[in-house]
């Protein structure tokens, strides 16, 4: 068990940056889960660590030992694949006991790990299959059991459940969190995927354009996302924007077709400063949704209905921008009925309309 | 209805054209080998009849027994037929022509060929396809114009060195250039096999910690067999039926003369036999076919296929 850490890592292929100045630990005995759109430099990070890639300058340490040139046979982790990577000329039993033969295992060692290792992942009757022979979901836990037989210091997890269909997705999502807590060793998560993310973290890293920009507990990121990016991305469906001025004289935040006072928890913030574009940002499922109108409320026409089961997600027009909210399942609603959506107290989020930063909010969070 | 029936009526016009057209294209290569195969059947003597016989009448494997020396009453009281010239031509008594050593010669080279070039040829390709290193796609090109010199221009040369090293008239003076003519083939072929390998099984063996040779040994060459196999195919055939360089660095020598020369001397020595020439052939030819279908036994089909998933 090892703690990871990376420090002012930059990685770029040839003129293009993948990596910029990247800097975070990955706590021991912990599941980081890394997570951005496609092209964010998460797997790059990743590859980085496991010493399939080089790193162009920085340093990785995996415990105190600097392994930033130590070649990947050299560093004691262990990977998932997203594509299982499994040796198709090669039964179940010897893909799991490949690892340990080039420790130089005795056989009678490598035969007894690799049941126990079997047994935990209940695959202990496809021992003699070839991959070919099994199902998505039984490749994934040969993969697993490749990557937990020979009790690495780092488990490295590229996207391994993307290849699964939705409900077996689910499923294995449990079981890795189970097997992690059980095997207690320290894991790095890639995934583009947020709620798999939000599930899986102790720690989550969001990152884009090859730089992190947020990290911390999932319920953190979720409460008080750092910027647009973040506030976006974080969350499904996603937080709703519409750009603002805030108006000092009178206390208000006016958009091209809402004019309504800045919210309790933002006054203390905005209070006594100059005229600025913001960002109101405000997650669906912190609006409620009435029909006859409520003051301070942003006055919308209703576009489309979608009926999820328990609750409606509700698409509303606020000016030309559009509004998602949440409200229950047996409220009427018809197209082209107005709505007033009026945020819930504490849970609006107000970012720079420059920088797209965050307000600081530790302040207004805490009122 | 009527656009119906005129599809159906070209389909079926396709339909016989295709077969025509496929028809043509075996005759014309098939046929050649079965007038072969035909006159290897041939009592002596017969192979000039007019009307030309399409199968013998009396089929008999008399020239098969000659060429492979097998001792029986027509070759201990020597042989007469009729020769290119129309005269009755008497040659040497059969035991005489031991086919079976060209035969044996044949095999030494060509097998030895292919084992030599594929060990070579897998690892430069493996070099190309996967390794990253300066001047490699120049280098692949150089392999390339190498490949495509002519073998009469690379054959005095050749000859010389092998003056050199004291090899002619010996088996390794076929052996070691045939194996440099492979090279360049046999390592395009490998390496666009190998270049088709999933990167993520290198990944995960370095991972799992293997170093790069292991894995090409371990993990690549094992699932490249189908190319492997395509590659030592090609290596073998195209030595087997080598016949410059063998004929040259040979100088004459029966001890060490491959197929394709003893056939061409068998032609010549014997005033055109063509009985025992078209035996000479088929033998040849059927040795090699029996060789592909041995190998394709190895090539296990969709190999690849359940390692990875996209």
């Amino acid at each position: 068990m090892a703690e990871v850490r990376v420090e002012s890592l930059c990685k770029a292929f040839g003129e293009v940056g993948a990596l910029h100045d990247v800097s975070c630990v990955f706590e021991d005995r912990r599941l980081t889960v890394l997570v951005g759109p496609s092209g964010c430099g998460k797997s790059t990070l990743l590859r980085t660590v496991a010493g399939l890639q080089d790193p162009t300058s920085g340093t990785v340490y995996i415990g105190d030992e600097d392994v930033s040139g130590a070649p990947a046979w050299d560093r004691n982790v262990a990977m998932v694949f997203q594509s299982y990577a499994l040796y198709p000329h090669m039964t179940v039993f010897k893909n799991i006991a490949f690892p340990l033969e080039a420790a130089k295992m005795h056989k009678d060692d490598i035969r007894r790990r690799v049941t126990e290792t079997a047994k935990i992942l209940q695959i202990e009757e496809l021992l003699k299959r070839k991959p070919r022979e099994l199902s998505g979901g039984q490749m994934q836990r040969v993969a697993l059991g490749r990557a937990i037989v020979r009790q690495p210091d780092v488990f490295l997890m590229d996207e391994p459940l993307s290849n699964l269909d939705a409900k077996l997705r689910v499923l294995m999502r449990a079981e890795l969190k189970h097997l992690q807590r059980q095997l207690q060793v320290t894991t790095i998560y890639v995934t583009h995927d947020q709620a798999e993310a939000m599930t899986l973290a102790d720690k989550l890293i969001v990152m884009n354009a090859g730089r992190i920009q947020q990290m911390g507990k999932p319920e953190d990121v979720y409460r008080r996302p750092a910027n647009k990016f973040v506030a976006g991305f974080i969350g499904s469906p996603p937080m709703n924007f519409v750009g603002c001025q805030y108006d000092p004289e009178n206390e208000t935040l006016s958009g091209a077709a809402f004019d309504i006072p800045v919210p309790a928890l933002w006054r203390g913030v905005l209070g006594g400063g100059p005229a600025r574009s913001l960002i109101l940002g405000v997650r669906p499922e912190d609006l409620v949704v009435e029909t006859s109108p409520v003051s301070g409320a942003l006055r919308a026409t209703v576009y489309v209905i979608e009926q999820m089961g328990r609750e409606i997600l509700l698409t509303a027009m606020l000016g030309t921008d559009p509004i998602r909210a949440f409200t229950s399942a047996d409220a009427t609603l018809d197209p082209e009925q107005e709505v007033w959506l009026s945020m819930r107290e504490g849970a609006t989020h107000l970012f720079d309309g420059q920088t797209e930063e965050s307000l600081d909010s530790s302040e207004a969070y805490k009122a | 209805m009527k656009s119906k029936h005129r599809y159906r009526y070209r389909r079926r016009a396709n339909q016989v054209l295709d077969v025509l057209i496929t028809l043509l294209i075996a005759g014309f290569c098939l046929g050649p080998l079965y007038w072969i195969l035909a006159t290897s059947f041939k009592p002596m003597g017969t192979e000039y009849l007019i009307p030309p016989e399409g199968w013998p009448s009396k089929p008999t494997l008399e020239a098969y027994r000659i060429i492979l020396g097998i001792p029986s009453e027509a070759s201990q009281e020597g042989v007469s037929g009729e020769g290119v010239f129309g005269s009755a031509t008497e040659v040497p008594q059969a035991p005489s022509l031991h086919f079976l050593l060209p035969i044996r010669n044949s095999l030494i080279v060509s097998s030895t060929v292919a084992v030599c070039s594929l060990f070579i040829c897998s690892l430069a390709a493996y070099t190309i396809a996967r390794l990253r290193f300066r001047w490699k796609i120049q280098s692949l090109l150089l392999l390339q114009v190498a490949g495509l010199l002519p073998a009469v221009m690379v054959i005095a040369p050749t000859f010389v060195l092998m003056q050199k090293f004291h090899l002619l008239r010996t088996l390794p003076a076929m052996i070691l250039p045939n194996i440099a003519y492979n090279v360049p083939l046999g390592t395009w072929l490998l390496a666009a096999y190998f270049s088709e390998l999933p990167w993520e099984l290198e990944d995960a063996a370095k991972v799992d910690g293997y170093k790069p040779f292991q894995i090409f040994r371990k993990v690549i060459l094992p699932l490249a067999a189908p190319g492997l196999f395509s590659a030592g195919v090609f290596a073998f055939l195209g030595t087997w039926g080598e016949f410059i360089l063998s004929s040259v660095v040979t100088m004459g020598v029966s001890s060490v003369q491959t197929v394709p020369v003893a056939i061409l001397n068998l032609s010549f020595e014997f005033r055109y036999q063509w009985t025992w020439v078209s035996a000479a052939i088929i033998l040849s030819v059927g040795l090699m076919v029996a060789v592909a279908l041995f190998f394709q036994r190895w090539v296990i089909q969709g190999l690849t296929a359940g390692s990875v998933k996209y």
